[in-house]
């Protein structure tokens, strides 16, 4: 009798700290709904805690990421709204939602930023449509269009296939994987070269030297976007859309 | 006298070198900053209503972006729209460095209001997004002598009528009366103050900033005088009571008789620059007769009311232009909103509403047009309501109204017609806010979205086999050229191919049973083996020739036989088919298949 009694209060026990380890460590589906219910409720500060602890759980989905920036931006945190509206694009270029609100965010921030030169404005561009592309697609295409082009290719070395209509569809494909890889490689580029970031304090200056004693080049406010160049010490030299360079303090800006 | 106006001239001269001294030093100093704003005007003293050029610069190393206030407003200074940027660039060489300095010139035309110090205070700049401040100027204003009433220049007002009533429309005219005989030494006339209309509704007929208005001549007390109409207005009391028609100034350069006279008795003549204003005048303004009827607006003058569309006739779903027309002599802009009756046999569009006045024969009209696109909702007879419109007369001094009839459309049926809605009118749908979107609670969104393809080896790895496939096909190609160059191999390894079908189709005759046609293709897999290693026909071998082309090709003497003696084994068959089993044939057939692969190793190269 004592022993079942004790086995059954071992059960329960480990069932008890099972329940609890359980609780403490919940799924992050449960986290993405409980974040949701604050949102709901409009307790957005307890969505982002449940909404960033869904992304330190290791999730990457472009929703967390929409539905954190939503959250940031009915805290009024422009900044840390738009950065997460860029990370969820990035994961989902053709979202539409995320599109809108990003667009509508960014009309809120205090800086305009014009683009004056043609090689900026081309720059702008390409990143505007590789933002759209979707990069498995492209992917996906490009190994096609080489499959394709390599066997007509086959064929017409061996002597058969000679036809119109098959070197109309060769030359499709070719035209096909040059640009697949021109936008893969461009890709390559945004992600590489086109590091970008999101300036989240309020207001900082950025400065011809990494030095708070140097001359002010401009000053940006909180949700401007800038592009890194090089990083020195607790400063980074970023440049804006308009050309315009200079250094800010690291902590400044996040990295999309 | 002439010692002062030498003075005033040395002293604007003086002016004019400090500030191009001042813009030299500036321009000096532009090796060491980047980018210098600064203002600077064309005199620092003048008189009212006269005219100063104030022109704000920026210099920097290369043309810039730059933003200054499309006006500024400076107390006691009217100011003209900003004009430029008038832009220089300039190229030079100090101490082996090439210097480039660029200049962005703005200009603000300044008319002086008030006499006293005036200060134009310090002008916002953008350069390239960053805000740049000009320097404070300071100007000292002296007063301008003001001509006295009845002189060779004057500005008089003219009002089509002194009483009236409320909302009845009166004319006003400014007109500059300038002696004949001086006109030709009066210049640079500017009008400085507009007339500021209280207690009046006032509509602009004339201005002669923005038309030509024709001169006339009149002749008053014996002297000539040229008459320059300024500005001519349409007015409406909007109140009752005695009400003031306010001067205008008008700021012009007259050579005026100093009072002293030259050795020749003629006077001496100085420019002077010199207001001169209009006298007030008031007019009386009676209220309207109590308890108006209802739907009066306030309209106050003789007016006429006409209804009409564009067709009588139309096809069911098709539009009609509907007009309502009010024309007279009362303010048209002051009617308000028409009575119209709900449309109930039309889907009606929004309204426009124009108003306007025109100025013929000494007497303003005005005509308000009120215009709506409706479209009949069913065929038959629709009736567009007709209205009312109540008004003042002053001169019958009664309340009247008018009233336009109904107008009948026929609408005939049409199938593509729209269909009947309950409502009169529509709206245009417009997005009245925005904001960001909702959340996306989706849980099954939670998928790890940051695979890439390109990130799996297997994707890189598959690009291998495009390739591949173009290396064969490359080696196939080398290997059919390199062949090409041996046309007797070719050629023989043509008919080992062909050897090889027909012995495929001896063997098929044979399932069927037809010994006939499967001895047939052995004898001709043979033969024609032989042939082509002769690079002959097959119809024209005989067994001797057999046996010399075998022993060309080093074939050894008991292959010869044995090949000689099958084919003649086929012969015996073919022309006895009933002397063979089918055992038999297939034996030939195995015999052959095995001498065709042994020829093969002779006769292919």
């Amino acid at each position: 009798m004592k022993r079942t009694v004790a086995s059954v209060f071992l059960l329960v026990l480990i069932l008890a700290v099972a329940r609890s380890s359980g609780a403490s460590n919940p799924g992050p589906a449960r986290l993405f709904n409980e974040g949701n219910a604050a949102y709901r409720q409009g307790r957005y500060e307890d969505a982002i805690a449940a909404y960033n602890k869904v992304l330190a759980g290791g999730v990457r989905s472009s929703a967390v990421y929409y539905n954190l920036g939503n959250s940031y931006y009915r805290t009024g945190k422009l900044g840390f709204a738009i950065l997460n509206y860029e990370r969820s694009l990035r994961l989902d270029p053709a979202n539409d939602d995320t599109r809108h609100n990003l667009r509508f965010v960014s009309s809120l921030v205090q800086d305009r930023v014009l683009v004056s030169s043609f090689e900026l404005k081309f720059q702008e561009k390409l990143s505007q449509f590789l933002g759209y592309t979707n990069p498995n697609f492209v992917a996906v295409i490009l190994l096609l269009a080489v499959f394709v082009s390599a066997g007509i290719g086959g064929l017409w070395l061996l002597g058969r296939f000679r036809t119109r209509i098959a070197m109309v569809i060769f030359v499709g494909c070719c035209v096909l994987a040059a640009l697949g890889a021109s936008v893969m490689a461009g890709e390559k580029w945004a992600a590489d070269e086109g590091r970008t970031g999101i300036v989240l304090a309020d207001q900082t200056n950025a400065r011809f030297e990494p030095s708070e004693t140097s001359r002010v080049v401009f000053v940006v406010h909180e949700g401007t976007k800038v592009w890194l160049i090089r990083r020195d010490g607790g400063w980074a030299f970023v440049r804006l859309a308009n050309g315009l360079r200079g250094w800010v303090q690291q902590g400044a800006f996040e990295m999309i | 006298m002439v010692k002062v106006v030498g003075c005033v001239v040395r002293m604007r001269m003086c002016n004019k070198i400090l500030t191009g001294v001042t813009t030299l030093l500036l321009l000096a100093s532009m090796g060491r900053a980047e980018v210098q704003v600064f203002a600077r005007v064309d005199r620092n003293q003048a008189q009212v209503g006269e005219q100063i050029i104030l022109t704000v610069a920026v210099v920097s190393q290369k043309p810039l972006s730059v933003q200054v206030p499309p006006t500024l407003r400076i107390s006691g200074v009217s100011c003209s729209q900003v004009r430029g940027p008038v832009t220089s660039d300039e190229m030079s060489i100090s101490g082996g460095r090439l210097l480039r300095r660029s200049t962005a010139e703005y200009a603000y035309f300044l008319t002086t209001e008030r006499a006293g110090e005036i200060e134009i205070p310090a002008i916002p700049v953008a350069v390239e997004g960053t805000q740049f401040l000009t320097q404070p100027i300071r100007l000292t204003v002296g007063k301008s002598p003001v001509l006295e009433a009845g002189g060779p220049v004057q500005v008089r007002v003219n009002v089509s009528r002194t009483t009236v009533y409320q909302g009845e429309q009166i004319i006003v005219e400014y007109l500059l009366y300038e002696e004949a005989v001086a006109s030709s030494r009066i210049q640079n006339r500017q009008l400085v103050r507009d007339p500021s209309f209280l207690n009046f509704w006032a509509e602009t007929l004339e201005d002669i900033r923005r038309q030509q208005i024709p001169t006339r001549r009149e002749t008053i007390n014996g002297v000539a005088y040229n008459v320059l109409p300024i500005l001519r207005y349409v007015v409406f009391p909007t109140r009752a009571g005695t009400l003031t028609i306010p001067s205008i100034t008008v700021s012009l350069v007259a050579a005026l008789p100093t009072g002293a006279r030259t050795i020749w008795g003629e006077p001496v003549l100085q420019p002077r620059q010199i207001s001169v204003n209009s006298p007030e005048r008031t007019i009386e303004s009676r209220a309207l007769p109590a308890n108006p009827p209802a739907g009066f607006s306030g309209a106050v003058g003789s007016f006429s009311i006409v209804s009409e569309v564009d067709k009588n006739k139309v096809a069911e779903g098709d539009p009609v232009t509907w007009k309502v027309i009010i024309e007279g002599d009362g303010n048209v802009k002051s009617v308000g909103d028409l009575r119209i009756p709900d449309l109930t046999d039309f889907r009606a569009y929004d309204p426009k509403t124009t108003a306007s006045f025109t100025l013929a024969q000494g007497a303003v009209r005005g005509k308000l047009v009120y215009e709506r696109v409706v479209i009949p909702l069913h065929a038959g007879i629709s009736q567009i309501p007709g209205t009312t419109f109540t008004f003042f007369d002053p001169r019958t001094r009664q309340y009247k109204t008018i009233a336009v009839e109904a107008k009948k459309i026929t609408v005939t049926a049409n199938r593509g017609a729209v269909a009947r809605t309950s409502g009169g009118g529509q709206m245009l749908v417009k997005e009245v806010g925005s904001d960001i979107r909702y959340i996306q609670p989706d849980v099954n969104s939670l998928d790890d979205e940051s695979w890439r393809l390109t990130d799996s080896p297997f994707y890189w790895v598959s690009y291998g086999l495009p390739v591949a496939w173009v290396l064969l096909a490359f080696g196939v190609r080398a290997r059919r050229i390199r062949m090409g160059a041996n046309p007797a191999r070719m050629r023989a390894l043509g008919a080992a191919g062909e050897a090889r079908r027909r012995l495929k189709a001896a063997r098929l005759a044979f399932e069927k049973n037809d010994v006939h046609g499967g001895i047939q293709a052995v004898a001709n897999a043979l033969t024609e083996l032989v042939a082509a290693a002769a690079n002959t026909t097959a119809a024209g071998l005989t067994s001797s020739r057999i046996s010399e082309v075998l022993s060309e090709k080093e074939v050894p003497e008991d292959l010869r036989k044995e090949v000689l003696a099958t084919l003649a084994q086929c012969d015996e068959i073919r022309y006895a088919p009933t002397s063979a089993s089918v055992d038999d044939a297939k034996a030939i057939y195995e015999k052959g298949l095995d001498l065709v692969r042994q020829l093969l190793r002779y006769l292919v190269p």
